[in-house]
């Protein structure tokens, strides 16, 4: 478990984010129409990409994917994949800092303004991103281990609340036999979808997985998304969860603490969620800009700035594209679907590496 | 000629092992028809003593029998036993005489020259209350006493060109952390001063190259006890002569937070205490910033009865709150300062007229709401939670940047604060080893 730990913080905190990048809100358009199906299915699915896209990469002990594809496949196939691959690495940390800009003008902090907290957010993403991977793994090690706790308070308190419709989710619960979508699994798979972090932080962490390891990942997995999809169904009802974007936060909203000097429950859930986000979108633009940096021939230092120029630049131009939250939704859904069939192909590339690898250590 | 030869090997092994620590006298007595050879940790012994009852006798005495009759008619005279009692007891101040193909160990232990003061920068409550003074030898002596292994390893070294400051480097040889022994070494052999002041200005040298840097990344401390406990943990101890106090590192953010009550308690209330240090330490970084981003972006952040007031509190306060903060936080630190400064007498009336006076009058002057006098006395007493000074004097400028953060972000600011925070700490490194981690003992990157 020590060696492993890095691992479970990028796939666990991959799971906690799932509720920022509108996974919710796509499973809520579709509530009677497979969500539930939809979710069975993407667990097996995920968690298939998971088991198979680990194993793979622990064939490649400490090192990343961009050093084992130089071994193995030749320059330009290389250069095509990895600048396609990092710009959605890119595009995720992109649309973290969107919608978590969003939500916070929204509730949080009206008077000052979408683009100033924009600002603020990428500022501070920017500036622990070229750092080393393994001091910012030991950094959101220290975040995960104070975070994970209250998230557990607030789901926990959440569950537990009274008032909560469980006639409603019961409800939702027999339209389970129901064809479903491809946008519904692509959405509910992407909280599987933590384990791709290690194409860069194979570097730093073992992977020393048993049955046992991917059996509590997938069961964390599950009831990630059981309590991302029920509670809300349970506060809100079933007929108006999918009029919010962000259905979460009125869910917190409804929720006092009644005992304790911070009332509402929301403020904490978005100040702990904001710390989620940031960690979130570090961890995308590193890996991002990581793999951007493997393509160059020769490191020089005026390339990290370029690439963090670059990244800088392309927020600002997205949110001028992306600038309500209808279009930044209908964007994300579209990446949604993009990832998982990129995330099928990474998957691909990893067992065919795996298989060179084999192969070349019988010839030897 | 077996026990000759028994002899001749004891002697060189006892040599060998003693010989590399600077501090460790070996001394040969050749008279026409007699020898002697001394061996003896110098700052455990009192050199009188040893000029008087063994040097001076063995040009007395006509023969090495004489000699060595004389030496065994004092009780604290014993034989050589075994090897691990004699190594025990020339660590604790006995001198080691070679005559004659025996070994006779003389006790001759220094009664402390320079008095040993009682900690008062770090003061505990049950733990042995000796700290370091201005003298070296007194050091070594107070770190030997209580570290009595031949495996602690003392280098000397001089430092600063006019001033020519005597530094001793304590390790334990086996469990040392080598990497971060090397680069001490190219950094002591690199710096170039006039003078040496104090272990501050030796840490401010060492680190010349993170001069930017915002944590104190080497502990500073007064206890013997504590460089005993970080030397067995394979720490290094630089002891400086003219300085009461001693430089450990590498150093962690943990160590910082960790007072000797720590293990003299019961270890649940150890680590109570441990965590109460840590909750001061948000408290007194956060609780500025919090009020600020509470006042004027989210009043709705605390429950309404508290909020009402809270902003009744407020309600003659002609000017907007991070003003307020401001100006309450730099009374504060202009009261630290000026009672460090302050002769003892006069002391306790800055603290009166500071505190009492001040404080009550801002409130009904209407400059200052009550909530925020809480406030910064909660600030100012838990900044001294911390035990060790030097993070004391880093919190300090740590929370005007919340301050900052709070007033241009609000909430926002905080957690941005909190993130980079927790970023920069386990960014920075000490002497090659990761200044902030969760799990400890694993090898660096």
């Amino acid at each position: 478990m020590k060696e492993n730990r890095f691992l479970f913080y990028t796939i666990l905190i991959n799971m906690v984010s799932n509720i920022i990048v509108f996974v919710p809100h796509i499973l809520f358009n579709g509530l009677f129409d497979g969500a539930l199906m939809s979710i069975l299915i993407s667990v097996v699915i995920g968690m298939t990409l998971l088991v198979l896209g680990t194993q793979s990469l622990a064939q490649f002990p400490g090192e990343s994917l961009p050093e084992v594809m130089e071994r193995y496949l030749p320059r330009w196939f290389r250069v095509i994949f990895l600048s396609y691959i990092s710009s959605f690495w890119y595009v995720a940390g992109v649309i973290v800092l969107l919608a978590f800009s969003t939500i916070m003008t929204r509730y949080l902090s009206p008077e000052t303004g979408q683009f100033t907290i924009l600002f603020f957010l990428s500022l501070t993403v920017l500036l622990v991103v070229p750092l080393k991977s393994s001091r910012l793994l030991n950094g959101l090690e220290i975040l995960f281990v104070i975070n994970i706790p209250l998230i557990a308070i607030i789901l926990l308190k959440s569950v537990l609340e009274k008032n909560t419709d469980w006639e409603d989710v019961y409800d939702v619960c027999t339209h389970l036999v129901h064809l479903p979508t491809l946008t519904m699994i692509a959405a509910a798979s992407y909280i599987f979808t933590g384990y791709t972090n290690l194409v860069i932080f194979n570097k730093e962490t073992a992977i020393k997985l048993k049955k046992r390891h991917y059996l509590i990942l997938g069961g964390l997995g599950f009831a990630t998304l059981m309590t991302s999809f029920f509670i809300p169904i349970g506060r809100l009802g079933e007929f108006s969860v999918n009029r919010y974007t962000f259905p979460w936060i009125p869910t917190s909203d409804s929720i006092s603490m009644q005992y304790f000097v911070i009332e509402r429950m929301m403020i904490p859930f978005l100040l702990v969620y904001l710390m989620v986000a940031l960690v979130q979108a570090v961890m995308h633009w590193h890996i991002g800009y990581h793999l951007i940096l493997s393509l160059f021939r020769q490191q020089r230092k005026w390339q990290n700035y370029a690439v963090l120029a670059a990244f800088t630049l392309g927020v600002g131009v997205l949110q001028k594209i992306l600038d309500n939250e209808y279009i930044l939704f209908e964007f994300a859904t579209y990446w949604l679907i993009a990832r998982l069939f990129s995330e099928i192909g990474l998957v691909a590339l990893l067992i065919y590496l795996a298989k060179r690898r084999r192969r070349h250590e019988q010839q030897i | 000629m077996q026990r000759n030869n028994d002899f001749q090997s004891l002697k060189q092994f006892l040599e060998d092992g003693f010989s590399e620590s600077a501090d460790v006298e070996a001394r040969e007595l050749q008279a026409a028809d007699k020898q002697a050879s001394l061996l003896y940790v110098k700052p455990l012994c009192d050199s009188k003593l040893i000029a008087k009852y063994i040097v001076s006798p063995f040009w007395d005495y006509q023969t090495e029998a004489e000699y060595t009759g004389f030496l065994m008619s004092f009780p604290n005279c014993v034989h050589h036993q075994e090897l691990d009692t004699t190594i025990n007891l020339i660590l604790s101040g006995y001198v080691g005489v070679f005559v004659a193909d025996r070994l006779y160990l003389y006790e001759a232990k220094s009664i402390q020259v320079s008095p040993v003061a009682e900690a008062t920068v770090e003061s505990t409550v049950q733990g042995p209350q000796d700290a370091f003074n201005e003298s070296l030898m007194t050091n070594l002596n107070l770190v030997r006493i209580r570290y009595k292994s031949d495996l602690l390893q003392v280098d000397y070294q001089n430092v600063g060109e006019r001033s020519k400051t005597q530094l001793a480097l304590l390790y334990d040889k086996q469990n040392v952390n080598q990497q971060a022994l090397a680069e001490l070494r190219r950094e002591l052999d690199e710096i170039d001063l006039k003078v040496l002041l104090s272990a501050g200005h030796l840490q401010n040298t060492l680190l010349r190259r993170k001069r930017w840097s915002l944590f104190p990344l080497v502990v500073i401390t007064e206890r013997p006890d504590r460089a005993v406990k970080n030397l067995s943990e394979g720490k290094i101890i630089v002891l400086i002569d003219t300085t009461p106090f001693a430089v450990i590192l590498p150093s962690s953010f943990g160590d910082f937070f960790s007072a000797m009550d720590d293990y003299t308690q019961l270890p649940l209330i150890g680590w109570f205490l441990r965590l109460l240090r840590y909750i001061g330490f948000l408290s007194t970084i956060i609780l500025p910033g919090l009020y600020v981003a509470t006042i004027s972006y989210n009043p709705e952040f605390f429950r309404v009865q508290l909020a009402f007031s809270i902003v009744a509190s407020r309600a003659a306060v002609p000017y907007a709150s991070y003003l307020e903060v401001i100006f309450m936080l730099l009374m504060m630190e202009f009261l630290t300062e000026a009672s460090v400064r302050l002769p003892r007498a006069i002391g306790p009336t800055a603290t009166t007229v500071g505190g009492l006076i001040l404080g009550q009058a801002a409130t009904q002057a209407g400059l200052i709401s009550n909530i925020m006098i809480i406030i910064v006395s909660v600030v100012g007493i838990s900044n001294y939670v911390i035990p060790i000074i030097e993070m004391n004097f880093a919190v300090r400028v740590l929370k005007y940047l919340f301050v900052l953060l709070a007033t241009v972000a609000g909430l926002i600011g905080i957690i941005i604060g909190a993130i980079l925070l927790v970023f920069y700490l386990s960014s920075l490194t000490s002497f090659g080893t990761p200044y902030l981690k969760m799990v400890r003992g694993e090898e660096s990157k």
